[in-house]
């Protein structure tokens, strides 16, 4: 019966890191990384940060390991957390095609990086409001 | 032994005709050919003064003007057979420039509430509080229900990822390589660009048979 548990928790491991790698791959988030820093040709550190991430991360989640270090590099770690979901929520509304519509209605592409500009404020405040204004969790 | 002049003629590209002016022939195609004609086909007006609609001139125009100067000329075209000109109202009057301005606070405005509202909706969605308290616990092995030192560096990280997809730091900068937004902005441009050429040579048809 446990082989059978074991098959069950493969398959569905299979599937949800298929489905991330061609999440990411579309988003084209880990595409745009690599065409800011120019480092086209270490594409398979690329490959292999995903991989390593998602078996780290899995692994210490579900067996809940514990590590006693220092708070402060939380502080790094959480930083990077917030840059990846920023650049997956900017990639998820460049998909949706909003920007283009901004620019034709303000009359010139210039005017587009003030609505960047606007965004992104708002992302950090209301995100800062959401964490630290309570009632929200 | 009696030739035929020849006439070469090429589209120019982003044509615009600007407000209470003709266009002539010369601010639509380049043409080489003998000189005396050409400079004559090239001060035709193509579009009277007062025209304010788009206009789509297909190969086919040109053929007959210059017909009109030479009619045993030997006619070739370069490249696309049509081009559109679109009419210039870019009156830049106190009005326009207050409606403008209206117009982008508003979208600004519009813009940062919602993108505040969405990461809002996203980290409720997704139950972010559960992962942040679970990274906590596996760097330091403490409890904490509200982990501030992950999430306001978290949130200041939002902003710098959104940066840096847009690659905002190069603003200004003359750059090479399009980003994500200016090769949107460039196929949506030219997909508007492409549907009103191919409408206006369609009612141009129309009338033209009707």
């Amino acid at each position: 019966m446990y082989f059978v548990l074991a098959i069950i928790g493969f398959s569905g491991g299979l599937v949800v890191g298929g489905a991330l790698a061609a999440f990411l791959t579309v988003l084209g988030v880990i595409t745009r990384l690599i065409e800011i820093t120019k480092t086209k040709r270490y594409l398979t550190i690329y490959k292999f940060a995903i991989l390593s991430g998602t078996i780290v991360s899995t692994l210490s989640y579900n067996l809940s390991i514990k590590v006693n270090g220092s708070g402060y590099i939380l502080i790094l770690v959480g930083l990077f957390m917030g840059i990846f979901v920023g650049m997956v929520a900017s990639a998820l509304a460049e998909v949706l095609n909003v920007m283009p519509l901004f620019a034709d209605v303000l009359g010139g592409a210039k005017w587009v990086y003030v609505i960047i500009f606007a965004m992104i404020i708002g992302k950090i405040i209301g995100s800062l409001i959401y964490w630290i204004v309570p009632g929200f969790y | 032994m009696n030739r035929e002049p020849k006439f070469y003629f090429q589209f120019k590209p982003n044509i615009y005709q600007a407000a209470q002016k003709p266009v002539i022939v010369r601010d639509v195609i380049e043409l080489s050919g003998p000189l005396d004609v050409a400079e004559s086909i090239l001060d035709t007006i193509i579009i009277p003064a007062g025209n304010n609609s788009p206009v789509v001139i297909t190969a086919m125009d040109i053929v007959r003007i210059i017909q009109s100067f030479q009619p045993d000329a030997q006619i070739f075209l370069v490249g696309e057979g049509k081009t559109l000109i679109e009419p210039l109202d870019r009156q830049s009057t106190l009005k326009n420039k207050i409606y403008n301005w209206i117009k982008l606070i508003v979208s600004a405005v519009l813009t940062f509430i919602g993108a505040g509202l969405a990461i809002m909706y996203f980290h409720a969605d997704v139950n972010m509080e559960e992962v942040h308290k679970a990274i906590f616990s596996l760097v330091t092995g403490k409890e904490n229900s509200r982990p501030y030192i992950i999430t306001i560096p978290y949130s200041i990280g939002i902003g710098v990822g959104i940066a840096l997809f847009f690659d905002v730091f190069s603003i200004g900068k003359k750059k090479k390589n399009p980003g994500p937004l200016e090769l949107e902005l460039y196929n949506y441009e030219s997909d508007v660009y492409s549907y009103i050429r191919d409408e206006e040579e369609k009612e141009k048809q129309k009338k033209g048979t009707g």
